[in-house]
């Protein structure tokens, strides 16, 4: 009965799930923000002569991916930071939040079904990105390269920076613009990305707010000159970003005029 | 004139106070920041040229919505002008964060003076009015909500990322953020001039994409 | 005999001290069910009370038995909702979305979306995207939501205000097959030709009072052999008329006024008694003075 009863409130938030991204993937939108990260992408990292003798380690795939992830993937992410802002207010727009307040749904698996939606959406557009962008380098390389060489700090990427900086960017940008004008959340947001952009790597260890810079993408590859990592800095880094997550999906749980009164 | 006024007033009034207040808390942090940041803070061109008119073009986006605006067909259809209602719009608000970002240059040049207000000015107002100008097309373009605060957000860190390519020569006169950069080869004012003249551009593109309907003489 | 809904001395004062609902009272069975009011009598609140989106300031309403305040996720089980302001996710088709509003209720089985779509007859649009729907198609998709899991109490708030005749005829239809069986139908409305043609019983609100309860005859009753027709010649005869009656509807045709009136004190003996319609006894309710 429990295990049913479990499954059953799991099954409506994931039907929520299911449905945003099924929204968000459709929006023509994304796939323009998609568009403008990957040719900044191809513009910094394409394995071309002139980038090849700009970029010392660009033959190195890991160097590849670390480089993209700690620039590139910020576009991607501001632009979805936008793009997820809305994902309360439409339902208020639209009517839709009295129809879920009026089914049997209670707050928690409306708001779990929002937060896990847009840590998922933005989860799967980083991967596609990271793996997009790795394809074209893969082909156009004017070096051989193996595709294990290719693949294995791709997916050290996705898991061990994708994860947490989409857990981040996904539920904050759904969560915070539910509690506080939307447009001084985008102010909040520009401060950290437009610090995040102007943060160069260096020999000591990265500020711990760095959504995709910071020493989490040292685990992905490392400067020879600087081959250290500080694990201090790295767990810091890790619970900013899922430390953060989980506050502002804390912050949207209590407010109390997001859902129905006496629930 | 006193149309103009009240119309300005009108728009302010649709806006709301958040546009205000978030204005000035912004505002407040800038001076929070002068009077603690230190030294080591390059502020004058980070909140001037960077952070403020990122604000500006935000606030156009979201604040003076033309086709996101619910009432937009009933405005379309019986407006004088739809050219002249966006650009009413768009102007209100940013004369409004415009307003605020000139009172904190006077209040941070109290605490830490660097620079002139005149040219603090003149750092502020070419990326200001180059981004609004682009939200504000945008937002006429599209009925998508947030579209177009995304769209200059984007100009806005892509500009920020790509720094480095001031290497190249010529890129310094289209560096969005050029004083920010440290301009090495002096050419701030040709920028501000560029930039100012794409958004001018860019409201010549709106103006002639047919968005001004003619009043037939009764 | 079982009420469906029981309303018990319900108010709902709001923070800015307007009261949209005071001291309201009635039952309601099987069957469809009006709720008349004009705009702003309190109908909207009242019915966001039943569906459990808002709370009353005093009162209490069961429904099937159960409290909508202590047990409102048992209640929440047994209502289907289409609210007056829905506009929908436009990016989504007409299957998809009655299929999501489904999978909040828990219910998976997507044959029954099928069969919700086939009763509002938009089955043959399931593919279409909601954004593309006229404003009559919208509405089906509406009431298809609210049908899914054939709840015991379907709330419907002002269904077909800006439909087409049409659109209107088939709404009633799918309600009126829907209410077979022991279920609910709480149609709120201000088209009295809805009730009429739906409704034994009914409710009326004014300025958040109950104003009647009972059966739509017996409010007919309240006007029978009243409702005079009169022949006048000019405004000046008409502004005169205030003071003896009340003046039910006003019609303005090439050679005078036509005005129907409620002559309760028996002031106009010569006039001719028309038959009173729902629409007189409401509009007398309402306190009269309906122009064309």
């Amino acid at each position: 009965m429990f295990i049913v009863w479990e499954g059953s409130i799991m099954r409506k938030t994931g039907v929520i799930v299911r449905y945003e991204l099924k929204m968000q993937f459709g929006r023509p939108a994304v796939w323009v923000v998609f568009g403008a990260a990957v040719l900044l992408c191809q513009l910094d990292s394409f394995p071309s002569a002139v980038n090849l003798a700009r970029l010392e380690f660009l033959p190195q795939p890991a160097y590849f991916i670390s480089r993209i992830m700690s620039f590139d993937v910020l576009v991607l992410l501001f632009g979805l930071m936008f793009l997820l802002a809305g994902r309360l207010s439409v339902d208020e727009r639209t009517g839709v939040k009295s129809l879920f307040m009026a089914a049997p749904l209670k707050k928690s698996q409306y708001a779990a079904g929002k937060l896990v939606g847009g840590f998922f959406f933005t989860f799967l557009m980083l991967c596609a990105f990271l793996w997009f962008n790795m394809a074209v380098y893969f082909a156009a390389a004017p070096f051989s390269l193996s595709v294990s060489a290719c693949v294995f700090p791709l997916v050290k990427a996705c898991l061990v920076c994708g994860l947490p900086a989409s857990l981040f960017v996904g539920f904050v940008s759904v969560a915070l613009p539910g509690v506080m004008d939307v447009r001084l959340f985008y102010m909040l947001g520009a401060v950290l990305f437009g610090v995040n952009a102007a943060n160069v790597g260096s020999a000591e260890a990265m500020p711990f707010y760095l959504i995709t810079s910071g020493d989490l993408v040292r685990l992905i590859w490392r400067h020879p000159r600087w081959p250290f990592v500080n694990w201090n800095s790295v767990l810091a880094n890790v619970f900013f970003l899922t430390g953060t997550a989980a506050a502002a999906a804390v912050l949207l749980l209590i407010k109390r005029d997001l859902w129905r009164k006496g629930s | 004139m006193g149309e103009c006024k009240s119309g300005i007033q009108n728009e302010l009034k649709i806006a709301g106070t958040n546009l205000f207040l978030v204005s000035a808390g912004i505002c407040g942090a800038v001076i929070v920041l002068a009077a603690a940041g230190g030294e080591l803070l390059d502020l004058y061109p980070v909140s001037f040229e960077v952070i403020f008119p990122f604000f500006a073009a935000v606030s156009v986006g979201e604040w003076a919505r033309t086709r996101a605006d619910g009432n937009f067909d009933l405005i379309a259809a019986q407006s004088r002008s739809l050219f002249a209602w966006a650009l009413k719009r768009s102007a209100a608000v940013f004369g409004t964060v415009s307003f605020f970002a000139v009172g904190c240059m006077a209040a941070v040049s109290l605490i830490r003076y660097a620079y002139p207000l005149r040219e603090l000015i003149f750092m502020y107002f070419p990326p200001a009015f180059f981004l609004s100008s682009l939200a504000a097309w945008v937002g006429l373009e599209s009925v998508q909500e947030h579209l177009a605060a995304a769209v200059s957000g984007l100009v806005w860190l892509a500009a920020l990322l790509t720094r480095s390519l001031l290497r190249i020569r010529g890129v310094e006169y289209i560096y969005l953020f050029i004083c920010y950069a440290g301009d090495p080869n002096h050419v701030w004012l040709w920028n501000k001039g560029i930039y100012t003249a794409a958004g001018i551009l860019i409201w010549a593109a709106i103006f002639r994409r047919n968005y001004q309907k003619k009043v037939n003489r009764i | 005999m079982d009420r469906n809904i029981e309303i018990s001395h319900v108010s709902k004062k709001y923070k800015n001290g307007v009261t949209a609902l005071d001291d309201v009272s009635f039952t309601v069975g099987s069957g469809v069910f009006g709720l008349l009011g004009h705009n702003g009598a309190g109908k909207t609140t009242l019915m966001k009370a039943l569906v459990t989106i808002l709370t009353p300031s005093s009162g209490t309403i069961r429904v099937c038995g159960r409290d909508t305040a202590a047990q409102g996720a048992e209640v929440r089980k047994r209502i289907g909702y289409l609210p007056q302001e829905l506009v929908m996710y436009p990016s989504l088709s007409v299957f998809d979305f009655v299929n999501y509003m489904a999978g909040t209720k828990g219910i998976r089985d997507k044959t029954k979306v099928h069969e919700a779509l086939k009763a509002v007859e938009m089955e043959e649009y399931a593919k279409r995207k909601i954004g593309q729907l006229s404003g009559g198609m919208k509405r089906r998709v509406g009431i298809a939501q609210a049908l899914i899991g054939e709840p015991q109490i379907l709330v419907v708030d002002e269904p077909t205000a800006g439909l087409d005749p049409e659109e209107r005829v088939r709404f009633r239809s799918v309600l009126s097959r829907y209410a077979r069986g022991g279920r609910t139908v709480l149609l709120s409305t201000h088209i009295v030709e809805d009730v009429h043609q739906l409704c034994e019983e009914l409710a009326v609100l004014r300025r958040g009072k109950l104003f009647y309860a009972g059966k739509a005859d017996g409010l007919m009753q309240r006007v029978e052999g009243k409702v005079k027709l009169l022949c006048l010649e000019d405004e000046r005869q008409l502004a005169g008329l205030d003071r003896k009656a009340v003046v039910l509807q006003t019609t303005y045709e090439k050679d005078g006024i036509r005005v129907r009136i409620m002559d309760d004190g028996g002031n106009f003996a010569g006039a001719k008694t028309v038959t009173a319609t729902l629409e007189d006894a409401y509009v007398y309710c309402m306190g009269g003075k309906y122009y064309a």
